[in-house]
């Protein structure tokens, strides 16, 4: 047995007895009103995708991500590096990023909404906010992680600054930039949820506080689940992107 | 001269850095005050207009500066709240971290029980957990043992999958080697598997300390008792903006604190990568 | 960035956005927001199924805030025109220096009846479990109010946050809290599932505003043409649906996604036994609040009603004819 296959068998196998566990539980062992139930919140699911009722949610709430987290990428990828390559930046910057890293986003609220309205720009405001964060921490924390070797060796073969960036500097750091993607499209699908329950009209988010109040729980589930397919697809397109960085990266030894 | 110099070349990262948090500071309390908007109104006109903001929204650095020496000293009302929420942390992030390391290395190190937890975790960590929160409150009430359990699920996940993902880093060579000298599964444990995870471990206390702090606010949007989350709710429903700023900069400091001690302990156990820093910032 | 991936997004933004402004064309817009789908907010929906707003030249947008408390933020932002909330968060925010008036009101009697999961005996002992939404809420003052009533202080019971009407209900069934304040839907769910109502604050709690259509005063002051439209089309439409109840329990229906004809009943019920046939805002109830919250240790500077309530919209109408025209056409109850 390959060990794909064997992966797939057990991981597989181990999600099935879940579900048929909760299925068995709902209703025998817990109010469904709890904690719903596998096959209501498939039927949910089927029907807000029948009736066609969930798609200007979806729209409304893929909007607010895609630019939100686009914004982010590109502000964020640049400020890592500059703060990682230059002291004094660093200095400047980096305690504003690690406050703003403890803040919790809820607090910028009110502000964000008076600035940027009760539109999509305050939604793509705070989902900004969440991965703008993360990604620029990941990757000034990659520039100052390079090997100092390399570095030097270059150095003293008399590589300008410009040169040493390009060459040593950005290829080291591609790792770290991707894991902070990653994190951050995490943050990002957070603050979706986060700035759609407050002065919505429409997103997944609003959908499920409004589920939530009505006592609709395979609504509500329907609505996580939702999160969670796109934070797995999100996830899976960045690990393909990555590996295509990294063939020509050389190998490192043993995994 | 020189001397002076040298001071400032000294001294330079917390100069540069208060330089930068006194003229943050100086910038919102001129929101507050308006002076943003009056200086500006010749220039652009009504547009101005978005740089004044009123207290009930931002509030300012010199209002929460006084709320805080009110909550602080002298009615000193926020200790209590201090004391519940900081036991909460303690409780919570403890047994994550009691729980979250010993499986997530087991899990890590056993094939079939890694195939089988991956998927869930995988899964658990792109799920918006505090979507959950009101489930949690109906299976488990409002009590203090909710709130710690809500902070300990939030940690658990960045602590298990670290030490989950620990596991899979260390060189295989050793561990052959060792075993093939005949080394019990428990010595390689404790003399390869764990000393290799440490660095991974701390990122992941890392992520869990943030994530603890989120637990506060959101464990402490239900129930009774005291609390810095309750007393941020609190202040929020009721319009006391410089209130919920005292609140939310606790936290703050408190993660930042926590934050620091853990990546004092991460540059002590890095000492195998001495160079890097020195030689990006020479 | 792949355009390939891009164009279809970009696409979809810019004819999100030219098919609102077609719409806008002649209809002014008017944003409103509202803080929980219940049944005091149905006069705007009803003022939107009938069409009222657009007689009145405008076009009403709900908005979902959450609370009332945020709400009341976005309303001083200015990105709403008008909030639906009761008359305490009015009265805490003014507190913090905000400039709020209520204008029309929906409900100036308290809906809510107090309900315990098993029948207990006295009906609410001492050391109970208490559920609220939030600290500084109706809920919370509802509970200031009663517990006096029964000879007890708010020291005797143990008063939790749960959150919303529905996250209340919940925690009844689960047997978290032992009682909570119900208001419609949850009262006739909580009749059905056999729970015991205790207390019915809005026959026994005297005036109270509990939900009101709220707009700033420099807003009022500005705009008083749009704020006047509105609260016709507010007021006709709460008219409409009580003379017509197959449309009014049609919105219901729609509005609280449910086909429960005993939900839709006890709705149409609550609503018949709380709309003002004016609309006016109780001065009463407004006095009962601003006691009640000085009583829970809310610094209320101003006693004067008019800090807080604007009549003279209502007023207008009244003098205008229209209050009399709404007689004519839909008659009494």
């Amino acid at each position: 047995m390959s060990l794909a296959l064997e992966r797939r068998l057990v991981g597989g196998g181990a999600l099935l007895c879940l579900l048929a566990l909760w299925e068995y539980a709902s209703g025998r062992l817990v109010d469904p009103m709890f904690l719903s139930s596998p096959t209501r919140i498939y039927a949910a699911g089927v029907d807000l995708v029948v009736t066609g009722e969930i798609w200007p949610d979806l729209i409304v709430s893929a909007q607010s991500f895609i630019w939100g987290y686009l914004w982010a990428v590109a502000v964020s990828i640049p400020l890592g590096l500059v703060i990682g390559w230059n002291r004094r930046a660093q200095y400047m910057i980096q305690p504003f990023i690690d406050i703003m890293n403890a803040v919790p986003r809820i607090t910028f609220l009110p502000i964000l909404v008076l600035w940027f309205g009760i539109g999509i720009w305050s939604k793509i405001a705070v989902v900004f906010l969440g991965a703008v964060i993360p990604i620029t921490i990941a990757t000034l924390s990659g520039v100052r992680t390079n090997e100092a070797r390399f570095i030097r060796v270059a150095r003293s073969f008399g590589a300008s600054p410009l040169k040493l960036f390009t060459s040593i500097i950005l290829p080291g750091t591609v790792p770290f930039i991707f894991t902070g993607l990653k994190y951050g499209a995490g943050r990002a699908l957070l603050g979706v949820v986060v700035g759609e329950l407050y002065a919505s009209t429409a997103g997944i988010g609003h959908m499920i506080a409004d589920a939530g109040n009505m006592m609709q729980t395979d609504v509500v589930f329907v609505g996580v689940l939702m999160f969670t397919i796109a934070g797995l697809i999100i996830n899976a397109i960045l690990d393909r992107l990555e590996r295509h960085f990294e063939r020509w990266r050389p190998q490192e030894a043993a995994r | 001269m020189s001397s002076l110099r040298h001071w400032l070349e000294r001294n330079e990262r917390w100069l540069l850095g208060a330089i930068m948090g006194a003229a943050f500071l100086l910038f919102w309390e001129g929101l507050a005050r308006g002076w943003w908007a009056d200086a500006l109104q010749p220039l652009i006109g009504q547009g101005a207009e978005k740089l004044r903001i009123r207290p009930i929204f931002l509030s300012s650095p010199s209002a929460i500066a006084v709320e805080a020496w009110r909550m602080y000293v002298v009615t000193g009302e926020i200790w209590p709240h201090l004391g519940v929420s900081a036991a909460e942390v303690v409780f919570g992030l403890g047994g994550a971290v009691l729980i979250g390391i010993p499986f997530g290395l087991i899990s890590g190190r056993i094939r079939l029980l890694s195939h089988a937890v991956e998927p869930f975790m995988t899964a658990l960590n792109a799920t918006p957990q505090v979507a959950f929160i009101p489930l949690i409150i109906l299976w488990m009430g409002t009590g203090y043992g909710t709130r710690v359990f809500i902070i300990f699920l939030l940690c658990l996940i960045p602590i298990f999958m670290a030490s989950h993902a620990a596991v899979k880093t260390v060189d295989v060579r050793l561990l052959k080697v060792a075993a093939s000298f005949g080394a019990s599964e428990l010595l390689l444990f404790r003399t390869i598997i764990l000393p290799g995870s440490i660095p991974f471990l701390l990122a992941g206390l890392r992520l869990a300390i943030g994530r603890a702090m989120i637990g506060i606010v959101v464990g402490e949007l239900y129930g009774s008792a005291i609390g810095i989350g309750l007393m941020i709710n609190k202040a929020g429903s009721t319009f006391q903006t410089a209130s919920l700023f005292v609140g939310v900069l606790t936290i703050v400091i408190a993660g930042l604190a926590l934050t620091e001690i853990v990546r004092r302990i991460e540059r002590r156990v890095e000492i195998w990568r001495p160079e890097a820093q020195q030689a990006v910032n020479s | 960035m792949k355009p390939s991936f891009m164009k279809p997004i970009i696409l979809a933004l810019v004819m999100s956005c030219a098919g609102a402004a077609a719409q806008a064309q002649d209809l002014k817009s008017f944003k409103m927001g509202i803080s929980a789908p219940v049944v005091t907010v149905l006069p705007v929906w009803l003022g939107e199924a009938g069409g009222f707003f657009a007689k009145q030249g405008l076009k009403v947008e709900t908005v979902s805030m959450e609370g009332g408390s945020r709400g009341t933020q976005v309303l001083l932002s200015g990105e709403i025109q008008a909030m639906h909330v009761g008359l305490a968060p009015v009265v805490q925010a003014n507190v913090q220096g905000a400039d709020l008036r209520a204008v029309a009101a929906s409900a100036n009697k308290m809906p809510m009846t107090v309900f315990t999961a098993k029948k207990l005996e006295p009906a609410l002992p001492k050391g109970i479990k208490i559920g609220i939404s939030t600290f500084g809420s109706e809920t919370d003052i509802a509970l200031s109010i009663l517990l006096p009533k029964l000879g007890m202080t708010r020291n005797d019971v143990e008063i939790t946050q749960i959150g919303g009407t529905g996250q209340r209900f919940a925690a009844l069934v689960a047997g978290r809290i032992d009682a909570a304040p119900l208001l419609e839907p949850g009262v006739s769910q909580a009749k059905v599932r056999g729970f015991i109502p205790v207390f019915d604050l809005s026959a026994e709690g005297g005036d109270w505003i509990f939900d009101a259509v709220v707009m700033t005063a420099p807003y009022i002051k500005a705009n008083r043409d749009s704020a006047l439209k509105f609260t016709r089309g507010y007021i006709e439409g709460a008219r409409w649906g009580l003379a017509n109840e197959a449309e009014l329990r049609k919105v219901i229906a729609l509005r609280f996604k449910t086909q429960d004809q005993a939900v839709i009943d006890a709705t149409v019920a609550e609503f018949r036994k709380l709309m003002p046939l004016d609309g006016r805002p109780s001065v009463d109830g407004a006095q009962t609040v601003i006691k009640e919250l000085a009583a829970i240790q809310v610094p209320v500077k101003s006693r004067n009603v008019d800090d807080y309530l604007d009549l003279s919209l209502i007023a207008d109408l009244e003098k205008e004819g229209f209050l009399a025209g709404l007689n004519k056409t839909y008659g009494g109850k």
